[in-house]
C-alpha cells in the first residue's frame, strides 16, 4: 500500500513537474518572440534592413540566436533563411540586412523571425520562440493594367559581374520582349506578371550606360540603364623617390578609368597611407602624388596606395629606405673655365641635399655627333672636370648627369652645354706649286696653293704670306700678304735670278710652317729635251709613270689643267714621294673628248723642280663615242628611207601604175562592188586620180565634174565642149608641154555612157574656147581645183566616179612624148573623147612648134571674155 | 496637364518676359494691357520669323538623329516605340487660323519647346558628356528658339497688342530615371521635328 502510495505521489509530482515545465517553456517561447519594429528598403543596394527587439528578456544580457525567413510573392515561397547570433541586452534594438539578387520592386516580400537563448551561462534547456508575424514589404505598388515597369533603375554594376533584372507588367499586357542594347534576352517567369532576366558576365559597352529595354507591339515600353563600370585594377609600378629630401613623389600606373557618366561613379580615387607616421594623403592626380617629408629622422617608409571606386577597393604596399630612393636634381650652372685650343675645365653645381650624399656624375663630350669622351666624376656639391685632347676651333656638345654614388637609384636628366675651343696656329704648311712661263726679259710665276683642311688650319685662315727670296741677292726679300680665300698669286721675276718662295698660312693665333718653292734662273733648262708622250686614259684616270730622276730627289710633282679649254685652266698638281715613279691622276672633272696634258717634275732637295716628262692624252676618245651614237642613227634613217621607198612603190602600183591592171586596181574593184547588192564604200584617199575633166556641154546643160555633182552654170561657159586639166599628178610634168586628158572607155564604157556629165566630142578647130575658159579666169580655175579636191573628200563613192587616165595612149606608152608632139592630138581622135591642153595654167612658155594651139587658144579666150 | 517650370529654361524665359510681377502664368491679351518689349521690334518681323522657322525645320532632323544615336541601342532601331512623337500636353496648332491665332499658338509651342530643350540639354550634358556635336546642336537650336520667341512676341505685341500669352512648359524630367530621360527627350525631339515641318509650312 505504501509502495502504491509512494508511486502515486511520485507520479503526481512528475506530472506536476512536467506541467510546470511545459508551462515554463510555453511562457518562454511567448516571451522571447522577437518583435520587428522596422523594415526599411534600400532600392539602390536592393537590400532590406531589419530592426527588432526581444521583449521581456529574462536576463540582463544573453547570447541569442535568431532565425530569419524571407518569402517573395507569397508567404509560403521562402527564398531565404538565415541564422543570426548576437549578444542581446535588455531593450536593445537589433539590426540585420539582407541583399536581394532580384530587385525588391519586382514583387512583395515577407519577413518573419524567431529566437532562442544560446548562452552557456544559462545551462537550462532553451527553446525556439514562436515566429513573429509575417511582415509584408512592398517596394513598388502593382502597376496599372496597361503599365509596364522595368527594374532595377540606373543600376551600377561591374564589368563581368552578374545582375538580375525584371519587368512587372499590367494584366492587359502580353508578349513583352526585352533587349540588352540590341540583343533580345530570354526571361524567366517568376509570377503571373513578373519576368526575371539574369545577365552574367555583363560587358562594358560605354561610359554612358547600357540600355535594357522591354516592350510589346502596343507601344507599351519601359527600360533602364545599366551603368557598367570597368573593373578597378590594382595600381602598377608603384614607386616613390625624392630629389631634395623634402618631398617624396610617388608614381604608379593607374589602369583604366572606371568613371561613368551621369555621376554614377566618378573616376577612382587614390589615397596614400604611411603606416609609421599614420599619415594619409588624398591624391589629386590619377598617377602621382606628393608626400611631404617630415623634418624628423624618418628614413624608412611603409606606404599603402589605396585605389577605390564605388564598387571596389585595391591597394599596394611599398616599403623603402629614403636614402635608396634619391633621384638627384639635374646639374645646374654648367660653365667652362680656362678654355684653350686643346682643353677646358667644366664646372657645375649640384642641388644641396642633406647628409651630403656623394654623387656619381657622368660627363660626356660629343664632337660632330659622336661621343668622343665619357668620364665618371665623384661630386659632393660642386662638380669639376678637365676636358683635354680637344681640337682647336671646334664646337663640342657636352652633357652631364648625376646619380647617388652610395645607393644608385636613377640618373638625373642629361644637362647639355656647348663649348667652342680657341684657335691655334695652323699646324701644316700649305701645299704649294707653281707654273713658270718665260717671256723675253721676265719670268712669270703663277703660284698656287691649296686651302688647309679644318684639321690643319686650326681656325679661320685670314691671309697667306708669300715671301720671295732672291737667292742671288741675299738682301732682297719681298713679302706679299694675300687675303684668304685666295689660292694663287702671279709673280714676275727676273729670269736671271733664282728664287726661293716661302708660303705660309695665317690665322688669328699664328703662322703655319712655310712651304718652299724654288724657281731656277733658267726654267727652260732641259725642257726642250723632253718629248711629249701619248697616253690613254681609263675609267679610273690617267696612269702615269716616269723614269726616276738621278741624284737626290725630294719628291715628284705632276701638274695639269683640269679644264684645259677654259682660260682659267684650273691648275692642278699632285705631290708624290721620292720613291714613287708612277701614279694615277684621277678627277671627276675629266671629260671625254678633252685632251689633257701632264707634266712630271722631279724636286731636288733644294726644292728646285726639273721637268722629267710630258704626257698627253684623252680620258676617252670622242671619235669612238661619236661612232657609237651616230652609227645607229644612220642605220635607223636608212631603214626608214627603205620603208618609205617600198611604201611609195606599193602605192604607185596600187593606185596609179604605169599600165593599170583592171583586176589589180583598187579603184576598178568598184565595178565588182556594183554587182554586189550591198553598197560598198571605197576609200580613195590614198588614190589620187591622174586628172579631172570638166566638160562644157551644149547650151542648156551644166558642166559637171566627175565624182562631184557640183556644176558651173551655163552662162559662164560657151556652148563648146571644154576639157580642163586641173592637176598634174606626175612631178615630171613640170617640163613644158601639155598634158592629155581623155576618157578611156576601154575600161569603163558603162559608166561613161550612163554618166550625165558625159564628154562631148572635141574637134581640133574648136580648142580656143577651152583655153579661153582657162585663161580668162584664174579664180575660176582655182574654184574648180577646189571643187575637185572637195569632190574627192566629200564623195568617195565609186558609183559616181569615172576612171580617167591620161597615160593609156594607144600610140605610145611613153607619156612624156605626148606634150612634145601636138599633132598626135589628131591621132588621138580615135578615142571618143580626147584632147590636149597645157599641162598647167601657169605653164612655162611653150616651144615654137607646140605653142600654136596654145596661143590660138589664148586669143580665143580673150575674145570670149 | 503638367505645367512645371523647368529649371534650365526658366531664367531664359524670365529674361524675355521680365517685368515687375513676372513669373506667374501669362493670360492672353488682357484688355488694355500695356505691350512693352525690351528691344525695338525689327520691321521685317514676319520675314525673320519665317526664316527662323525654316532654319529650325532644316536642322530638326539632324538634331533628332544625333540625339537618338547618342542614346545608344535600342533607340536607333526602335524609333517608333521609343521616339514616337507621343508628347502629352503639347500645345495645339491650327494652320487654318488667323495670323493672330497662329502666332499665339506658335508662341506657346516655342515656349514649350524651349523649356523642353533646356531640360534635354541639361540631361545630355550629364549623361553624354563627350557628345559635343549633340550639345552644340542643342545649344544652337535653343538660341534660335529664343530668338524666335522674342520675334513672335514682338509681332504679337506690335500688330495685335497681345502682351501676355498663357504658356505651358515641357515635362520636368529631373525626377525621372535615366532611361525615361532618354526616352522623353527622344519623343520630344521627334515631336519637335514633326511640328517644325508644320510650322514652317504654315507661315
Amino acid at each position: 500500500m505504501a509502495v502504491i502510495s509512494i508511486s502515486g505521489t511520485t507520479l503526481l509530482l512528475a506530472l506536476l513537474s512536467l506541467r510546470t515545465l511545459q508551462s515554463l517553456v510555453l511562457d518562454e517561447r511567448l516571451l522571447l518572440t522577437p518583435e520587428l519594429i522596422n523594415i526599411s528598403i534600400n532600392s539602390e543596394h536592393q537590400s532590406l534592413h531589419l530592426q527588432w527587439t526581444v521583449p521581456n528578456l529574462p536576463h540582463q544580457e544573453s547570447r541569442m540566436a535568431f532565425q530569419i525567413q524571407i518569402s517573395r510573392f507569397e508567404r509560403s515561397k521562402v527564398i531565404w533563411e538565415e541564422n543570426y547570433r548576437s549578444t542581446v541586452k535588455q531593450g536593445q534594438v537589433l539590426h540585420w540586412s539582407w541583399e536581394s539578387e532580384l530587385p525588391l520592386e519586382c514583387g512583395p516580400h515577407f519577413v518573419r523571425m524567431k529566437s532562442k537563448v544560446v548562452d552557456a551561462k544559462f545551462p537550462k534547456p532553451s527553446f525556439w520562440s514562436s515566429w513573429s508575424p509575417w511582415e509584408k514589404v512592398v517596394a513598388q505598388d502593382s502597376p496599372g493594367p496597361n503599365e509596364l515597369l522595368v527594374f532595377p533603375k540606373d543600376k551600377l554594376v561591374e564589368e563581368g559581374s552578374s545582375i538580375t533584372l525584371c519587368y512587372v507588367s499590367g494584366s492587359n499586357l502580353k508578349n513583352i520582349s526585352c533587349y540588352l542594347d540590341s540583343e533580345q534576352i530570354p526571361g524567366e517567369r517568376l509570377d503571373a506578371n513578373v519576368f526575371a532576366f539574369s545577365l552574367s558576365n555583363i560587358p562594358f559597352i560605354r561610359k554612358t550606360g547600357t540600355n535594357f529595354f522591354c516592350g510589346n507591339s502596343t507601344h507599351k515600353e519601359d527600360g533602364t540603364v545599366l551603368f557598367v563600370s570597368k573593373v578597378l585594377e590594382e595600381p602598377k609600378d608603384f614607386s616613390c623617390e625624392t630629389r631634395d629630401f623634402k618631398t617624396l613623389k610617388c608614381t604608379w600606373e593607374p589602369g583604366p578609368d572606371t568613371g561613368l557618366a551621369w555621376s554614377k561613379q566618378p573616376s577612382q580615387s587614390y589615397t596614400l597611407l604611411e603606416s609609421f607616421s599614420r599619415r594619409k594623403e588624398h591624391c589629386q592626380h590619377r598617377s602621382w602624388c606628393h608626400w611631404q617629408i617630415s623634418q624628423g629622422s624618418q628614413e624608412t617608409y611603409n606606404f599603402t596606395l589605396l585605389a577605390e571606386n564605388r564598387l571596389r577597393r585595391r591597394s599596394v604596399n611599398l616599403l623603402f629606405n629614403l636614402t635608396r630612393r634619391v633621384h638627384p636634381v639635374d646639374p645646374q650652372s654648367i660653365k667652362f673655365e680656362n678654355v684653350s685650343a686643346r682643353s677646358a675645365i667644366m664646372t657645375w653645381k649640384e642641388y644641396s641635399i642633406v647628409n651630403h650624399c656623394t654623387l656619381l656624375c657622368q660627363v660626356e663630350l660629343r664632337g660632330e655627333g659622336e661621343v668622343t669622351q665619357q668620364h665618371n666624376v665623384s661630386v659632393e656639391v660642386n662638380g669639376e672636370y678637365v676636358l683635354s685632347g680637344l681640337e682647336p676651333d671646334t664646337q663640342y656638345a657636352t652633357q652631364v648627369r648625376c646619380a647617388s654614388a652610395s645607393h644608385f637609384w636613377k640618373w638625373s636628366d642629361w644637362v647639355p652645354q656647348k663649348i667652342i675651343t680657341f684657335e691655334a696656329a695652323p699646324s701644316e704648311a700649305p701645299d704649294v706649286w707653281r707654273n713658270v712661263t718665260s717671256e723675253p726679259g721676265r719670268q712669270n710665276v703663277a703660284l698656287f696653293w691649296k686651302p688647309l683642311s679644318k684639321h690643319q688650319a686650326n681656325g679661320k685662315i685670314l691671309f697667306y704670306n708669300v715671301v720671295i727670296e732672291n737667292l742671288d741677292s741675299a738682301s732682297r726679300l719681298q713679302l706679299l700678304s694675300i687675303p684668304a680665300p685666295a689660292t694663287q698669286q702671279e709673280l714676275m721675276l727676273d729670269p736671271r735670278c733664282s728664287y726661293r718662295i716661302h708660303v705660309t698660312a695665317n690665322n688669328s693665333m699664328g703662322t703655319s710652317p712655310a712651304s718652299i718653292v724654288a724657281v731656277a734662273g733658267d726654267p727652260g733648262n732641259g725642257t726642250e729635251n723632253v718629248k711629249e708622250e701619248r697616253i690613254t686614259g681609263t675609267d679610273g684616270g690617267f696612269p702615269l709613270s716616269w723614269k726616276p730622276k738621278s741624284g737626290d730627289v725630294a719628291g715628284y710633282v705632276v701638274d695639269w689643267c683640269a679644264h684645259p679649254r677654259d682660260t682659267s685652266c684650273d691648275f692642278q698638281w699632285k705631290h708624290v714621294g721620292p720613291n714613287t715613279t708612277s701614279t694615277v691622276i684621277s678627277s671627276d672633272s675629266f671629260e671625254p673628248g678633252v685632251r689633257y696634258s701632264f707634266r712630271i717634275y722631279g724636286l731636288s732637295t733644294k726644292r728646285i723642280a726639273y721637268l722629267l716628262a710630258k704626257k698627253t692624252g684623252y680620258c676617252q676618245e670622242l671619235a669612238n663615242i661619236l661612232i657609237r651614237i651616230i652609227l645607229p642613227m644612220i642605220l635607223c634613217v636608212l631603214l626608214i628611207m627603205i620603208l618609205c621607198y617600198w611604201k611609195s612603190q606599193w602605192m604607185k602600183e596600187e593606185c596609179y601604175p604605169d599600165i593599170p591592171d583592171p583586176y589589180k586596181s583598187s579603184i576598178l574593184s568598184m565595178k565588182k562592188s556594183k554587182e554586189n547588192p550591198h553598197p560598198t564604200i571605197m576609200n580613195v584617199k590614198d588614190c589620187i586620180p591622174d586628172a579631172i575633166e570638166v566638160i562644157n556641154k551644149a547650151e542648156g546643160t551644166k558642166t559637171q565634174f566627175p565624182g562631184t555633182r557640183k556644176s558651173v552654170t551655163e552662162t559662164e561657159l560657151t556652148s563648146q565642149p571644154v576639157y580642163l586639166c586641173l592637176i598634174a599628178t606626175e612631178n615630171n610634168y613640170s617640163s613644158p608641154g601639155p598634158c592629155i586628158c581623155f576618157e578611156n572607155l576601154t575600161y569603163n564604157q558603162e559608166v561613161s555612157a550612163s554618166d550625165s556629165c558625159g564628154h562631148g566630142p572635141v574637134t581640133p578647130e574648136e580648142p580656143p574656147s577651152q583655153l579661153g575658159l582657162l585663161a580668162s579666169s584664174g579664180s575660176f580655175l582655182k574654184a574648180l581645183e577646189k571643187n575637185y579636191t572637195n569632190s574627192l573628200e566629200e564623195n568617195p563613192s565609186g558609183n559616181s566616179l569615172r576612171y580617167v587616165s591620161q597615160l593609156a595612149s594607144p600610140l605610145s606608152g611613153d607619156k612624156e612624148s605626148l606634150p612634145t608632139n601636138p599633132p598626135m592630138l589628131v591621132l588621138c581622135s580615135e578615142y571618143k573623147m580626147q584632147t590636149a591642153v597645157p599641162s598647167c595654167l601657169a605653164s612655162p612658155p611653150l616651144s615654137e612648134d607646140s605653142s600654136l594651139s596654145s596661143v590660138t587658144l589664148l586669143g580665143e579666150s580673150e575674145h570670149y571674155s | 496637364m503638367m505645367k512645371i517650370l523647368a529649371a534650365g529654361v526658366v531664367p531664359l524665359l524670365l529674361v524675355l518676359h521680365w517685368k515687375p510681377g513676372a513669373g506667374s502664368p501669362l493670360p492672353i491679351n488682357p484688355v488694355n494691357a500695356t505691350c512693352n518689349t525690351h528691344h525695338p521690334c525689327p520691321s521685317n518681323l514676319m520675314s525673320q520669323i519665317r526664316s527662323q522657322l525654316a532654319q529650325l525645320n532644316g536642322t530638326a532632323n539632324a538634331l533628332f538623329i544625333l540625339y537618338y544615336t547618342a542614346q545608344g541601342e535600342p533607340f536607333p532601331n526602335n524609333l517608333d516605340k521609343l521616339c514616337g512623337p507621343n508628347v502629352t500636353d503639347f500645345p495645339p496648332f491650327h494652320a487654318n487660323g488667323t495670323e493672330k491665332v497662329r502666332l499665339v499658338e506658335l508662341y506657346r509651342i516655342v515656349a514649350y519647346l524651349g523649356t523642353a530643350l533646356g531640360n534635354i540639354t541639361r540631361d545630355q550634358k550629364t549623361l553624354n558628356p563627350t557628345a559635343h556635336s549633340l550639345h552644340s546642336k542643342l545649344n544652337a537650336t535653343a538660341d534660335t528658339l529664343r530668338g524666335l520667341l522674342s520675334n513672335v512676341l514682338c509681332r504679337l505685341c506690335s500688330k495685335y497688342h497681345v502682351a501676355h500669352v498663357d504658356v505651358a512648359y515641357g515635362p520636368d524630367t529631373s525626377g525621372k530615371d535615366v532611361f525615361q530621360k532618354k526616352k522623353l527627350g527622344c519623343q520630344l525631339l521627334g515631336k519637335y521635328k514633326q511640328v517644325m515641318a508644320v510650322l514652317a509650312q504654315a507661315f
